[in-house]
């Protein structure tokens, strides 16, 4: 008999006054009166290995030394004395390449420190505000500088249950100082303004220009949309890493936080400029946040048009890394009569007369071919090459290594969620208690078990390479849980992790696919799944929680 | 959160989802009795760890899922086979079927729409399902044969469902 005309005979039963289900409240509520140990009735009527297995495992929580004061880690820590190995020959690298700079006189594309980035120059300040980049990682992704070992994934000491007492991560979060310089939650890269009519796809050398300024002024061609953002830079810096100009037949101007430069602007807290459509660009290992919410990583030079919702980046020289992965609208990038449409992300080097590209994620589109994940291939105007698998030295290009995360979702709680808070209260704290640069505010939660939860605008799909970041502080916790509302698995996904010292900010950096799902722990979130909710809590009969921000980044591990 | 505020969130919890949590697992295959202890012992652990009311929808589904997993872990140390054909689309089906809530609204919907049966259908219904006899001795008591007995049950079956999707406003599916 099928499922559901079983269920349905069970319903007709029950209406009829059979196989009603009883009242079971007093019972329950008896066992919870009676203590944790022996609440549940095993059904074999002995008390639960279960229940007994997690007991254990608090109070191995409970006597467990104070955790080392560091980041979470992602790369999984596999052979030290591999790990010596490499870290001569990449000192030895370091040195040969530091004599190479200093006797070439070239310093072009040697990575300098970035000695502006407020973070790194003050840690003691963090400035708040999830949804920016993280520049003072300096195009790192989220990777714990000490490559010590990852959090591990949850280990599940018990049979499928719902207890949270697994063994948690041995690895506890970082204490501040951490957070990046970020753009307001749920800031988004600035819609460009609406034009009365988008100008027909121009050759690079017949566009139609604004009026021209004089070099190293800001941009009056306001009527011109803004087509990506990135953070001013500091200024005082020894190299800068934009660049931009009117046309081909002139100098690069560089843009720095004084002065500006023709074709891009300030927003009005001054903090970024904005890419006006048409400007040439240079861009020297540095990030853009182009309008559709997708990032642009440079080496190269560029211009951006726009037509409708669909971007094209067009690229004149060197070469990008595009990360359009999970956005609905389209980026192209173009090369005088080639065009490639990216749907995923990956790298696209101008070449003469050719693009060469690799697919990292997604798919790229080349009229009716296409190109996926784990591809190379070269355009040029006999159509696309036969498609090659990367090789391990693609994956391991500089420019992959060097990513920055691009941020999908920031929750700072300056306002209410888009969604809505389920657990935790906005409350405000001033600049100091925060630890950061100026005041604002937090999601805060006490008593037993604190937690912070709040509900997504809509559904949050996981991407690959997704990251959790989270700003915190805590005092009293046994132990951290991040989890998130999978309505399609009716389980929370998430992970046991150990609390940093009590009453400091950390923080905590949680790849998706280390969550699992709650009642057993054996099944891991992939890419594609889907989240109404997030929650952040603690466990502890007297616990307080404050949460500064919230946010996921897409953080790829390309070299992996 | 003091101990009284937490026994009262375990009360209301208990309130709202113990029978749909109770017939669900009867739904898969647990006997009445491991339906008592394994309904018990679903709200004691989802109540020990952190759990937010997010909505009545999903705290139902999230207690049936634990349930589903503690019924799993009863009939792997016995050795059975779960009833259900795909226990790991139960769920969907008992959403579907019983509604989101866990089925209150749909028995009480059945029930008055049983009111509305007449004469052999409502008969029928009401000696198979309300006292338990088996298709042949319903025929028998009915003066039919048991294949008019299938028939009759089965035509009283559609037209209660259509009943009920009628009350819920929802297309019969």
């Amino acid at each position: 008999m099928p499922d559901k005309e079983r269920l349905e005979d069970q319903l007709f039963e029950e209406a009829k006054g059979r196989n009603a289900p009883p009242d079971l409240r007093s019972r329950i509520l008896g066992a919870a009166q009676g203590g944790l140990a022996d609440a549940p009735t095993p059904p074999q009527g002995t008390p639960s290995a279960r229940m007994r297995r997690a007991t254990n495992s608090v109070t191995r929580l409970v006597n467990q030394p104070e955790p080392r004061p560091s980041r979470p880690v992602y790369k999984p820590q596999r052979n030290w004395a591999g790990a010596v190995v490499v870290a001569g020959f990449c000192a030895v690298f370091a040195v040969a390449l530091t004599l190479f700079v200093v006797y070439s006189g070239d310093p072009a594309h040697v990575q300098i420190p970035d000695a502006g980035s407020s973070a790194s120059e003050n840690p003691e300040h963090a400035t708040r505000e999830p949804g920016r980049r993280n520049d003072d990682h300096d195009g790192q992704t989220p990777v714990d500088p000490t490559g010590a070992k990852p959090s591990p994934e949850p280990k599940k000491e018990s049979a499928p249950g719902p207890h949270p007492e697994d063994k948690p991560s041995s690895q506890p979060p970082t204490e501040t100082p951490e957070a990046p310089p970020k753009r307001k939650p749920g800031d988004t890269p600035p819609e460009p303004e609406a034009k009365p009519e988008p100008a027909p796809e121009p050759k690079r050398d017949s566009v139609e220009r604004p009026e021209p300024d004089e070099p190293g002024t800001e941009a009056k061609a306001n009527n011109h949309a803004v087509v990506a953002t990135f953070r001013a830079p500091a200024v005082g810096r020894k190299r800068y890493e934009y660049f931009t100009r009117r046309n081909a037949d002139e100098k690069w101007h560089e843009v720095h936080g004084l002065s500006g430069a023709w074709g891009v602007r300030k927003t009005e807290d001054g903090a970024y400029f904005e890419v006006l459509e048409g400007t040439e660009l240079k861009v020297s290992g540095a990030p853009l946040d182009l309008a559709n919410n997708a990032l642009l990583h440079a080496e190269g030079e560029f211009s951006i048009r726009r037509a409708g919702d669909a971007l094209t980046v067009e690229l004149h020289n060197d070469r990008i890394y595009l990360d359009c992965l999970g956005l609905p609208t389209r980026v192209h990038v173009s090369r005088g009569e080639l065009l490639v449409e990216v749907m995923g992300a990956g790298t696209i080097e101008a070449g003469r007369d050719r693009l060469d590209l690799f697919c990292t994620d997604g798919e790229f589109k080349v009229g009716a071919d296409t190109l996926t994940a784990g591809q190379c291939a070269t355009l040029n105007n006999r159509g696309l090459s036969r498609r090659r698998d990367a090789t391990k030295r693609d994956w391991s290009d500089t420019l992959l290594r060097t990513l920055p995360p691009r941020v999908l979702h920031g929750e700072g709680f300056e306002n209410e969620p888009a969604g809505k808070m389920i657990t935790g209260t906005r409350e405000a704290r001033d600049a100091a208690s925060l630890g950061a640069d100026r005041d604002g505010f937090v999601a805060a939660g006490n008593g037993r078990d604190a937690g912070v939860s709040f509900q997504f605008d809509g559904l949050h799909t996981q991407l690959a390479g997704e990251v959790i970041r989270v700003r915190y502080r805590a005092r009293g916790a046994g132990k951290l849980i991040v989890q998130c509302w999978n309505p399609d698995a009716s389980d929370n996904f998430g992970i046991d992790l150990v609390p940093g010292k009590s009453g400091a900010w950390h923080v905590l950096e949680i790849r998706m696919e280390d969550l699992r799902d709650r009642e057993t722990m054996k099944v891991g979130a992939s890419a594609g799944a889907r989240y109404t909710s997030f929650g952040f809590h603690t466990t502890g009969a007297e616990t307080e929680l404050e949460v500064d921000w919230v946010e996921f980044v897409r953080a790829p591990r390309y070299e992996d | 959160m003091t101990a009284s505020d937490r026994m009262h969130e375990l009360e209301t919890l208990v309130a709202a989802h113990q029978r749909g949590v109770w017939r669900f697992l009867r739904f898969i295959g647990a006997t009445p009795v491991e339906a008592d202890d394994l309904t018990q012992e679903t709200f004691l652990a989802v109540w020990q760890k952190p759990f937010e009311q997010r909505d009545e929808h999903a705290t139902g589904a999230y207690l049936r899922t634990v349930a589903r997993h503690r019924f799993l872990m009863l009939l792997r140390s016995r050795r059975r086979r779960p009833e259900v054909q795909n226990i790991e689309n139960a769920e969907q089906v008992f959403a579907a079927t019983a509604g989101e809530d866990g089925g209150d609204d749909h028995i009480d919907a059945l029930r008055e729409c049983m009111q509305q049966l007449q004469g052999r259908a409502r008969s029928a219904v009401d000696l198979f399902y309300g006292d338990g006899h088996s298709r042949a001795e319903t025929a028998r008591l009915l003066e039919m044969d048991e294949e008019g007995v299938k028939t009759l049950l089965r035509r009283a079956k559609q037209a209660l469902r259509e009943c009920v999707e009628r009350k819920h406003g929802r297309k019969p599916g």
